[in-house]
């Protein structure tokens, strides 16, 4: 047993047990505190401290915090944020394709909910941010990124066909987050870092498709695996946010699996959860350190065993994207992608 | 079953590849320390000769002594070896058989590219026999399937592990997965026979550690063990670290293939109910993907003639596939 997750004092490590138990810090302030005492002594501070954290590295990625419309929906919409000087991948097209009524009372209410997402992604229009972020990406043939209703969380890539984000994801996300607590900016990480990841997530699965990448392994924790490791190569803001929002949402959304449900494609949320610490870990042992350190007489959130390999776990990663991917990537869009602020101070976080 | 056997299993799912810093170097003794084949001596299958993988035997404690003289007389090592004579690797694959206990404190064997051997354990070879299936399952696997495909699986995922290393594959996914993909997609190359002992007998075995517990707990030990990695285990969250997938995501994972690979062969599995049909549908798909992986990252690095040589060849005993 993990005792921090039992009688956890912060926010992402008992957020399953106990969703109202007040203000206390996420991963995103263990990691900035160090020390456990201090994580321990921030966790008794509260909100504020926390907010004062986060704040301080937390800013808002224009394609990845449109995502956070769905938050919007609740609150007063900003304005569009301007977007980085890059032109957009010519090879990518998007789409909000928007959702349709059906006759039941529950498909009424969904209706209701997504097409509050749908009038907030037209508004803050996100995946046109994503066809600049991907501006380096060589593709052989267009492909299209919608949103749009597939009746699951999911709708599995098919080739040839769009990547579909599924308005019932970006739906769970949000109620997701909304099930935080005195904690605004851990929402916002959630709701911004999660989607970020879901995307890069399904589009990897047609990058694997269009560029014939031999793929080893199950293909949903390659989706992950190359997710996560994109998102690290960029700044501390896209990056952090991106993982810790990521692997909160597993934490909190995680499922109880037994028997005939581990014959999914899926891999479990808590495997996720787990994948994601690690390959955060391995790529950025310094600010991710903190998720290897427990105080005395607890274990650490990612434990010993795992952690010493997630160092080979992402040079392994990016091993393979250096052999399979890099290879349709432009050199001089990359450098100017990694060099755009994604993130612009005071948007979030503060 | 019991706590003994639980513990085996935990340990099993290891099966893994140990990292450089962990390991200590084997081969630079292994010349001195090799035991000699008491004979009858190996008379090798002729064409199957390529250098790469020197084999070794070493002492047997008491324990493993049984152990050994079947390995050994069945000279499990060097057929192995001419099996893999196809696959030219760019450094010698040493084939050890040894005594893990208690050097490794496992008894699982392991891939370690510290010294680019792969160990297969004694003690693993006895805990195989004694957990085995007495009688023929529900499923129709027999105690002979289990044995055989798991220190056939066992070699075969572990060279798996090798390969990656050595051949600096790109892997995407999580490396253990793939490694029982290459145990999975190697067995399916060959006859119905083959492919049914290893793919059931592998898949069995997965299906006996979860129902001993091994797969995740789904509530919190009140007494949870004193050893770290053990008190991960059996924590509901904490056991989803391992790096290894789930006794049953493996066990799925191997019937999928089998069924993916070789439909005909293993539509059984679908009709037994033993790999649900949402699962199958994919399965052709999974295959596909793994032999497309296969080709553009192993099979470069296979000598196409001795490889058709070796798919000819029946590797396994009569005895050993009923």
């Amino acid at each position: 047993m993990i005792r921090h997750v039992a009688a956890a004092p912060c926010r992402l490590i008992r957020g399953l047990l106990d969703r109202d138990s007040g203000p206390c810090l996420s991963l995103t302030a263990i990691r900035l505190i160090g020390p456990m005492g201090e994580r321990m002594r921030h966790c008794m501070t509260g909100i504020d401290q926390s907010r004062r954290l986060i704040g301080s590295v937390t800013k808002r990625s224009i394609f990845v915090a449109a995502a956070a419309v769905v938050w919007w929906v609740v609150q007063a919409l900003p304005a569009p944020a301007q977007a980085p000087a890059l032109p957009a991948n010519p090879q990518i097209q998007v789409d909000y394709i928007q959702p349709k009524l059906n006759a039941s009372a529950a498909d009424k209410n969904q209706f209701t909910e997504f097409t509050a997402i749908y009038a907030s992604l037209r508004m803050r229009r996100p995946l046109e941010e994503i066809q600049k972020f991907l501006a380096p990406l060589r593709l052989p043939r267009q492909i299209k990124i919608q949103v749009d209703s597939c009746g699951a969380a999911r709708r599995p890539y098919v080739s040839g066909n769009p990547v579909t984000i599924c308005y019932e994801l970006i739906d769970e996300i949000e109620k997701i987050a909304a099930g935080i607590t005195g904690n605004d900016n851990l929402k916002q990480t959630v709701i911004v870092g999660t989607f970020t990841q879901a995307v890069l997530h399904e589009l990897a699965y047609a990058v694997f498709d269009m560029l014939q990448v031999p793929v080893w392994g199950r293909e949903d924790d390659a989706a992950d695996r190359l997710a996560a490791f994109v998102l690290l190569q960029f700044s501390g803001d896209v990056a952090h946010t991106s993982m810790v929002g990521s692997a909160e949402f597993f934490l909190l959304s995680r499922k109880t699996w037994t028997g005939i449900a581990f014959a999914a494609t899926a891999s479990p949320e808590a495997q996720r959860f787990y994948n994601f610490l690690c390959i955060a870990y391995g790529g950025d042992n310094l600010d991710f350190g903190g998720w290897t350190q427990a105080p005395q007489g607890q274990d650490p959130l990612l434990p010993a065993f795992r952690a010493k390999q997630c160092g080979y776990e992402y040079e392994q990663v990016r091993h393979a994207f250096d052999l399979r991917i890099m290879p349709y990537i432009d050199p001089d869009l990359l450098l100017q992608v990694k060099a755009a602020q994604w993130f612009l101070p005071g948007e979030i976080g503060k | 079953m019991t706590g003994v056997a639980m513990s085996f299993f935990r340990l099993a799912a290891a099966l893994t590849i140990m990292l450089a810093v962990q390991t200590i170097s084997l081969t630079r003794a292994l010349a001195d320390d090799c035991l000699q084949d008491p004979g009858p001596k190996y008379q090798p299958i002729q064409g199957l000769t390529n250098g790469g993988y020197p084999v070794c035997y070493l002492q047997p404690n008491d324990t493993n002594k049984a152990a050994y003289t079947a390995l050994q007389s069945r000279h499990i090592l060097e057929v192995y070896a001419q099996f893999l004579s196809p696959l030219h690797l760019p450094h010698p694959l040493t084939l050890v058989a040894l005594n893990c206990q208690p050097t490794f404190n496992s008894d699982s064997p392991f891939y370690s590219s510290g010294d680019r051997a792969l160990h297969f354990c004694y003690e693993w070879y006895n805990d195989v026999l004694k957990y085995a299936p007495t009688a023929t399952t529900a499923q129709g696997v027999t105690r002979t399937n289990v044995i055989t495909g798991m220190w056939a699986g066992t070699l075969l995922h572990e060279t798996g592990h090798a390969m990656f290393d050595m051949l600096d594959v790109p892997v995407f996914g999580r490396e253990e997965d793939a490694a029982d993909q290459v145990a999975a997609f190697i067995a399916l190359q060959f006859n119905k026979d083959v492919q049914r002992t290893i793919i059931k007998g592998f898949a069995y075995f997965w299906q006996m550690a979860a129902q001993s517990g091994d797969d995740p707990p789904t509530a919190t030990d009140p007494n949870p063990p004193k050893d770290a990695m053990q008190r991960c285990f059996s924590d509901p969250l904490c056991a989803y670290a391992d790096v290894h997938g789930t006794a049953s995501q493996r066990l799925y994972n191997t019937l999928c293939l089998g069924y993916g690979g070789n439909p005909d062969a293993f539509k059984d599995f679908i009709q037994m109910g033993w790999l649900p049909k949402a699962r199958a549908d994919d399965c052709g798909r999974e295959y596909r993907q793994l032999e497309f992986a296969f080709i553009k990252t192993i099979v470069p690095f296979i000598d196409p003639d001795m490889m058709t040589k070796v798919r000819s060849i029946q590797w396994l005993l009569p005895t050993e596939m009923q």
